[in-house]
């Protein structure tokens, strides 16, 4: 699904040049749910935002389904950016759109059919379980419903991959638990290859199969979650599991929100 | 007698100004926001780092705003009558004062939109560019519809000043509420026509900004903060 070589990227910043990621190179597989983690600082936001060309690459390349970004022309990487959807820690929705309009506004800038745009509205409406909020706006949602309005856009030209950068670090454990199930469902039964990135282990432990380490711009290890999270190898590594050990207070997600969800009809 | 007859021909003559004043500050404001509008959208979006980074376009547009807004309107009227009198015909009277007018406004509305657009959040611009937006579908779906409100706000205080510069305008015969209220209130000391022209200035002025506050409020969809 990804292929990334050889990739780098440098900032120029007014302090001079800024080296943000260095020489990095993995793969995604088509179906996978993978999972970037790092310390706040590390990359993990640039990394993704390479992935779908928000951020030109200094160096290496980008596949996506087969296609080398580099070489697209702004059409042609609009188009590929259609087909790779993109979730956000603080949501960026449109303020003075209802639920429905945001939704559909992928659909409107990928000139669907009206016809077309309000059946697929519909359905995203129903698979994040918001029918009832369609006519709602931004401001009358709470972080989770938001987040959910979100994932919808971002599934709405149907997309083989989505991209989540922090997309449940706004939101309090229960939410976080909820969007979650959300993410392994759309991953499960709709069979959309995920990245997801977050400072948070738990989020990125409960959901990855694998995951790749990120620490000041390079990869340190990468591998299946199980083995990072009771084996890890590098020394970032085990830095940055100690430093989240439950014992130093982070927030356990598994258990307690439970119920609550059962009773919400998520799980 | 005499004298009712005089007042209700004056009355006529207000009457008709502020017809010019209404007409004047319509015309320039239509035509400032028609040039100011995609002004102030280059001038953001031409910005480094934003959706169509041009440094220099955006440097030399900043500038020409500028050296325009620093331009004293007495002065612009002044500076503009050899263009206006080829552009429009004539140099003076209302016809002749909607070209100065629109001039002044233009930059005023260009930073306006400059503002109204800077506070929008990035991250909705960025989540428009990740689903394939173009910079002309940015603009015109999110850009000028998410700043709607702000812009509606920014249009009134531009027509509530063009109402103030329209009476400037109307001492070098303009025509409109501001040449009343000189040729006949201030040369011919009648304090009850100035009186009566200020009135009716402060009114348009309290009209055009509560009817832009009210349709701002409802672009704005309930939301509290407007911007
Ligand atoms: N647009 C930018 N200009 C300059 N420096 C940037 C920019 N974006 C990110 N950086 C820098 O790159 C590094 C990595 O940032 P980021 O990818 O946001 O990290 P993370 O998401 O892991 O917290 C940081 O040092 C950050 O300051
Ligand atoms: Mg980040």
């Amino acid at each position: 699904m990804i292929e990334v070589k050889n990739l780098g990227k440098d900032f120029i910043t007014p302090q001079g040049k800024l080296t943000a990621l260095r020489n990095i190179s993995f793969t995604v597989t088509k179906g996978e749910v993978f999972g970037i983690m790092g310390p706040s600082g590390a990359g993990k936001s640039t990394l993704v935002r390479c992935l779908n060309f928000l951020e030109r690459p200094t160096s290496g390349t980008v596949r996506v389904a087969g296609q080398d970004l580099a070489t697209l022309n702004p059409r042609e990487l609009a188009r590929a950016r259609q087909q790779i959807g993109m979730i956000f820690q603080h949501f960026n929705l449109l303020k003075l759109k209802t639920v429905a309009q945001n939704i559909a506004f992928p659909l409107e800038i990928a000139q669907w059919p009206r016809e077309d745009i309000k059946k697929r509205v519909a359905e995203l409406l129903d698979i994040v379980g918001l029918t009832d909020k369609a006519r709602a706006y931004p401001h009358q949602l709470s972080g989770g419903q938001k987040q959910r309005v979100g994932i919808a856009r971002a599934l709405a030209c149907r997309p083989r991959l989505l991209l989540s950068d922090e997309a449940t670090s706004a939101l309090d454990t229960e939410t976080t638990q909820s969007i979650l199930e959300l993410l392994q469902h759309i991953n499960r039964d709709l069979g959309v290859t995920i990245v997801i990135i977050s400072h948070e282990l738990a989020v990125i432990q409960q959901i990855s199969h694998r995951v790749a380490v990120l620490s000041e711009g390079k990869l340190v290890e990468i591998g299946p979650a199980a083995d990072i999270f009771t084996r890890p190898h590098a020394t970032a590594t085990k830095r940055l599991i100690t430093m989240n050990s439950p014992a130093q207070g982070t927030r356990p997600l598994r258990g307690g929100a439970q119920p609550a969800l059962a009773k919400r009809g998520v799980i | 007698m005499s004298k009712l007859l005089a007042d209700s021909a004056l009355q006529n003559l207000i009457l008709t100004a502020t017809g010019q004043t209404l007409y004047m500050v319509a015309l320039s404001l239509g035509i400032a926001i028609a040039v100011g509008v995609p002004t102030g959208v280059l001038l953001v979006i031409s910005t480094p780092g934003h959706i169509l980074p041009r440094p220099r376009l955006h440097a030399i547009l900043g500038s020409i705003i500028n050296t325009g807004r620093s331009i004293p309107f007495v002065i612009l009227l002044f500076l503009l009558m050899p263009l206006t009198k080829v552009l429009v015909g004539v140099s003076i009277g209302t016809k002749g004062a909607i070209f100065p007018l629109a001039v002044a406004a233009i930059p005023f509305v260009a930073r306006i939109v400059e503002t109204s657009l800077q506070e929008l959040d990035p991250g909705v611009i960025e989540a428009a560019q990740s689903m394939g937006a173009s910079p002309l579908q940015i603009i015109t779906k999110v850009l000028l519809p998410e700043a709607w409100p702000a812009l509606i706000l920014g249009f009134t205080l531009t027509a509530i000043n063009l109402v103030g510069y329209s009476a400037m305008a109307g001492a070098i015969g303009g025509g409109g509420l501001g040449d009343i209220a000189i040729r006949y209130g201030y040369q011919r000391f009648r304090n009850d026509v100035l009186l009566e022209t200020v009135v009716i200035l402060i009114i348009l002025v309290q009209i055009t900004q509560s009817l832009g506050n009210k349709l701002a409020l409802r672009a704005s969809r309930g939301q509290r903060r407007i911007n």
